[in-house]
């Protein structure tokens, strides 16, 4: 091995090619002369190729002989002999050599090599970004690290196992400390509407607030952002105490709010309820309490033995928990089996009938069928797909073009092996191209969607790319480029050099595979595009029906706000009724405002305190019906348009001391008294734990965004105040936009007491429009899939015409020499494209058709099979296709039969 | 009709080709054309074995191409032109190939009219 002068070894090779490709050229010229001579002199036209071929002699011994003609001794076999002469600068001068020579071949055509980089970005890009977003924003309730370690405990009876009890305190600190299933769990009492009073800083407020234990921040993965969270020997407080050690955890944003953004806060106290609590620390941004909400600061639970609250027969509490690693559901339950176990000899009175059941976490929050994340994935594998289809046709179309090209090189001696290995680098520049702008796209991707998603799933910090959804997504793409970037290679080693040779310079279908292979690819991304077409038009037609639900009543010009009265000042329920009469009446006076009042839950927004009502039967036997409680104040029903069917809405007259009445929903008196619906008024029921004359039934309106009612009943909050410091969401219709009596409300909250806070003011029509927020952005997903499906599909279909019409401009130009009508040339491009719209479509819809049940959980009031969808699907496709044939039919249409004919 | 010996061909092709590209420029094709034509093909030789001569003939720098367009079908075409080189070429070795001939004459003639003597 003798070293080279670089520069020499690389002059040599681009000698070398230069030379090939001259070769090639002037033996194909060559031939070509000869045939047209020959059949001058009348010989027939299918005879002259053989003839030429013979006459010219065997081209391998004349190239070998041209190159040692031309470039010396040392170039002895082809380009293998330049390979020999490589040799002396190793296997990376041939790689770089290779990687040269592909760089130049894609750099020729650079529009092809756009189209499969643009292709394959947009395949990884459009399905990573997408689904990325709706995986870890939409779909992952679970913002916490390793979510699938999360389960939920519940306590049932045996009867009836599928109960989601709370939990005994002790029970819990026992199923903590004797499982050993838990790496960390925590207990927190959710059962109160109520907040507390923060005072000592700043101006008083209502906070929400949430009595945790200890291992409640660890279970969920949470730091703090400044001083510590609450400790397990915090857990212990006074015998009455529901809350333990008077410390406090801080939300990030009421610490933002309170301080400005102060760490100093951490070791100050602060008055919750009256009490002095010593804050502890303040969590990050970010945290989303999804088990609660918004909660505005944590105080530890008194889960000392000795306390009233932890009797073991107060069942108060409900925990979740970290599974130790490794420990799996099935495991963590049976050891929990265990522990119930043994407290069921010390306590068999109490726990004899009990059970403990763990729930993963996701399932309980989300139910135990993701079906979304399943559509959306199997969307995002079909674009791929499509995309994948794409690129294999542009590089098999392209691959036949370059028939003749590779065929001659076979011919004059390039190796099999080096011809696949060029091919392959070429490929597979194109596919790592195409792979980082698709990594490009998909983080652009997800900043975008992030940016048109709904306020409500912006947790922007969160999103991730879905790595596997990357990983797999590139590998596909290369894959597919890599093996159908080797097709020509394959028609080259098939193809008789001499039948390559014959073939025009353009290229064309030399074997009816390639052919067949191409319009089948075509045929399938048809197909694909179909299924995501319809799968996109039932979602939409579902969320279209949603829209349409009826609310029954009217949320526009409707202004809702809430305003938390502190128990320091308005402990007594008096005065909060006279509180709320008296804002009630105040609001009426401002100008725009036409009624206000309040409710403990509005409507549509999900179900709320189902409580049930008790009556007797005519037999005297006392019966129970789920029903959902609303404690409602003022002029409630007429500001959000309820009707009154029967007797009257709850008013002044429904004073603490007078008769306790209440006003029934039509769904209540239809389970209820379906015979007797005349005699319902003037009947007495339990409701919320008294008698109860109806004095009125109101029209049903949906307690959740499906349109979903069921029995209801309201009482009046004057009536039943004292159950609890009611935090109230008021209720304002104005006319025009609610958003305009904003200020004039708040300076009224002013004058009635002026350390109150207007909270969370918001029209009633954008809360309902945010519940189907997350709905909507499914459905544009969705929609972005199809469209970028048929935008690949289009793309596929025009490029399979075009070159169809390129290919046939010989047999076209002939057609028209000899008088064929503009509409036959138009016809049989067309047609192509039309049968092979036909044939996806019909694979397509077929497929849809059967696949449809996927769909059918996630639909409201549509059916996956709707056979308008499949209509609408199937004539836009099948016009989307034939418009992509005429670009092509129209350049068939300008062929000069004289240019087509020379060309050849 | 007899085919002369492949070993005198290949030495007088390089000669042939010079003389026809020096009537002017022409492609391969035509070059090979040119010479059929005037040998009434009587050198009917595999017509791709005059591009190793051109391509020697070119790399001894006595012929010289480039890529031109073919009169007749405007494709293009490798058209090929005498050097000066390759004109001073022509001259000697047409010479030399007189002289040759001429005195290889003298000695093979006089027996041609015996041959049907006989």
């Amino acid at each position: 091995m003798s070293w080279r002068f670089p520069p020499w070894g690389w002059w040599r090779r681009w000698q070398a090619q230069r030379l090939e490709r001259r070769m090639a050229e002037e033996f194909a010229f060559h031939r070509a002369q000869e045939r047209q001579r020959l059949e001058t002199e009348g010989m027939p036209s299918r005879q002259t190729w053989r003839a030429a071929d013979e006459r010219f002699g065997d081209p391998t011994r004349i190239a070998a002989l041209c190159r040692k003609a031309a470039l010396g001794e040392a170039a002895l076999d082809g380009l293998n002999g330049i390979h020999g002469i490589m040799a002396g600068g190793g296997t990376s001068m041939t790689f770089g050599h290779d990687l040269r020579h592909a760089l130049r071949s894609l750099g020729r055509r650079p529009g092809f090599l756009a189209v499969v980089v643009l292709t394959a970005a947009v395949g990884i890009g459009a399905t990573t970004s997408v689904f990325s977003v709706v995986s870890s924003v939409v779909l992952s309730p679970l913002p916490y690290p390793e979510p699938e370690r999360l389960v939920r405990l519940y306590s049932a009876e045996i009867d009836e196992p599928d109960q989601r009890n709370f939990l005994p305190g002790p029970d819990f600190v026992d199923y903590r400390e004797r499982s050993g299933a838990f790496a960390a769990a925590g207990a927190f009492y959710d059962y109160s509407d109520t907040g507390l009073d923060l005072t000592g800083l700043g101006t008083p407020r209502r906070v929400r607030a949430l009595g945790v234990s200890a291992g409640y921040f660890d279970t969920l993965g949470v730091t703090p952002l400044y001083g510590r969270l609450i400790l397990q020997e915090e857990e212990v407080g006074g015998e009455d105490d529901l809350y333990g050690t008077r410390v406090t955890v801080l939300s990030h944003h009421l610490w933002q709010e309170l301080t400005g953004s102060d760490p100093g806060i951490v070791g100050e106290t602060l008055e919750l309820d009256g009490e002095a609590y010593t804050v502890a620390g303040v969590l990050r941004p970010g945290f989303l309490d999804v088990l609660h909400g918004e909660i505005d600061l944590w105080v530890p639970l008194n889960l000392d033995p000795g306390g009233r609250w932890n009797d073991r027969r107060n069942w108060y509490l409900s925990a979740v928990a970290q599974l130790t690693p490794g420990v799996s559901v099935a495991q963590a339950q049976a050891r929990l089996d265990a522990v119930l176990e043994e407290l069921r000899q010390e306590f068999p009175e109490d726990r004899a009938e009990q059970l403990v059941q763990v729930l993963p976490l996701f399932d309980d929050v989300v139910g135990s069928t993701p079906s979304t994340l399943y559509v959306l994935l199997g969307a995002s594998v079909l674009v791929l797909l499509i995309a994948a289809v794409n690129v294999a046709n542009l590089l098999v179309t392209r691959g036949l073009t370059r028939q003749r090209e590779l065929a001659v090189r076979s011919a004059l001696g390039s190796g099999r092996l080096r011809l696949v290995r060029e091919l392959l680098l070429e490929s597979g520049i194109a596919a790592t191209l195409g792979g980082l702008l698709g990594v490009g796209l998909a983080y652009g991707g997800v900043r975008a969607l992030l940016a048109v998603s709904p306020e409500s799933l912006a947790r922007a910090e969160e999103v991730s790319f879905d790595l596997r959804l990357l990983t797999f997504a590139v590998a596909v793409t290369f894959l597919t480029t890599l093996l159908f970037g080797l097709a020509p290679a394959v028609y080259a080693a098939r193809i008789q050099p001499g039948d390559a040779l014959r073939v025009g310079a353009r290229g064309g279908d030399v074997t009816p595979t390639g052919r067949r292979i191409r319009l089948g690819l075509v045929a399938g991304q048809v197909a694909l595009a179909a299924v995501l077409l319809i799968g996109a038009g039932v979602l939409i037609r579902s969320f279209t029906a949603l829209q349409q639900v009826p609310l029954r009543f009217d949320p526009e010009g409707v202004l809702t706000f809430e305003v938390h009265l502190p128990d320091s000042r308005y402990g007594e329920s008096r005065k909060r009724i006279t509180f709320h009469r008296q804002l009630h009446e105040r609001l009426r006076a401002i100008p725009g405002v036409t009624e206000a009042g309040a409710t403990s839950k509005l409507p549509a927004l999900g179900p709320y305190n189902i409580w049930g009502v008790a009556w007797l039967d005519e037999t005297g036997e006392e019966q129970w019906s789920p029903a959902q409680a609303r404690v409602v104040e003022g002029g409630y029903f007429e500001a959000l348009g309820i009707p009154l069917l029967r007797g009257r809405f709850l008013d002044e007259r429904d004073r603490a001391d007078a008769a306790p009445v209440v006003v029934v929903n039509q769904a209540l008196v239809d389970e209820v008294w379906p015979e007797a619906a005349e005699e319902v008024l003037g009947r007495e029921i339990r409701a919320g734990s008294e008698e109860r004359r109806i004095v009125g039934i109101v029209a049903d309106v949906p307690y959740d965004h499906l349109g979903s009612v069921g029995p209801k009943f309201y009482m009046s909050h004057a009536q039943h105040g004292d159950n609890r410091n009611w935090a109230l969401t008021q209720v304002v219709e104005t006319e025009g936009d609610p958003r305009r009596v904003v200020q004039a409300i708040r300076a009224e909250l002013a004058t009635l007491d002026a350390e109150l806070v207007l909270h969370r003011p918001a029209p009633l029509a954008d809360l309902l429009h945010r519940q189907r927020a997350s709905q909507r952005f499914v459905v544009l997903l969705m929609g972005i899939f199809a469209a970028v499906a048929l935008a690949l599909a289009v793309v596929g279909i025009y490029g399979v015409l075009a070159f169809t019409v390129v290919q046939r401009t010989r047999e076209i130009g002939i057609r028209v020499a000899l008088g064929a009508r503009l509409g036959q040339v138009l016809g049989a491009v067309v047609g192509q494209g039309a049968l092979l719209a036909a044939v996806g479509l019909t694979v397509g819809l077929l497929a849809a058709w059967m696949s449809g049940h996927v769909l059918d959980s996630l639909l409201f009031q549509a059916r996956a099979r709707d056979p308008w969808v499949f209509l609408a699907v199937g004539l836009g496709l099948a016009a989307v296709t034939l418009l992509a044939g005429l670009p092509p039919a129209r350049r068939a249409k300008r062929i000069d039969p004289m240019v087509a004919l020379r060309e050849e | 009709m007899t085919h002369p010996n492949a070993e005198l061909l290949r030495g007088t092709l390089d000669m042939l080709v010079l003389q026809i590209v020096s009537e002017g420029p022409r492609h391969g094709y035509s070059i090979g054309q040119r010479i059929q034509e005037l040998t009434q093909d009587v050198l009917s030789i595999e017509q791709g074995s005059l591009y190793p001569a051109l391509y020697r003939l070119e790399k001894a720098g006595l012929l010289r191409s480039r890529w031109g367009r073919n009169p007749e079908s405007n494709r293009r075409a490798r058209i090929y032109e005498l050097t000066a080189t390759g004109r001073k070429r022509l001259g000697r070795d047409v010479d030399g190939w007189s002289a040759f001939v001429r005195a290889i004459s003298q000695v093979i003639s006089p027996r041609v009219p015996t041959e049907g003597a006989e």
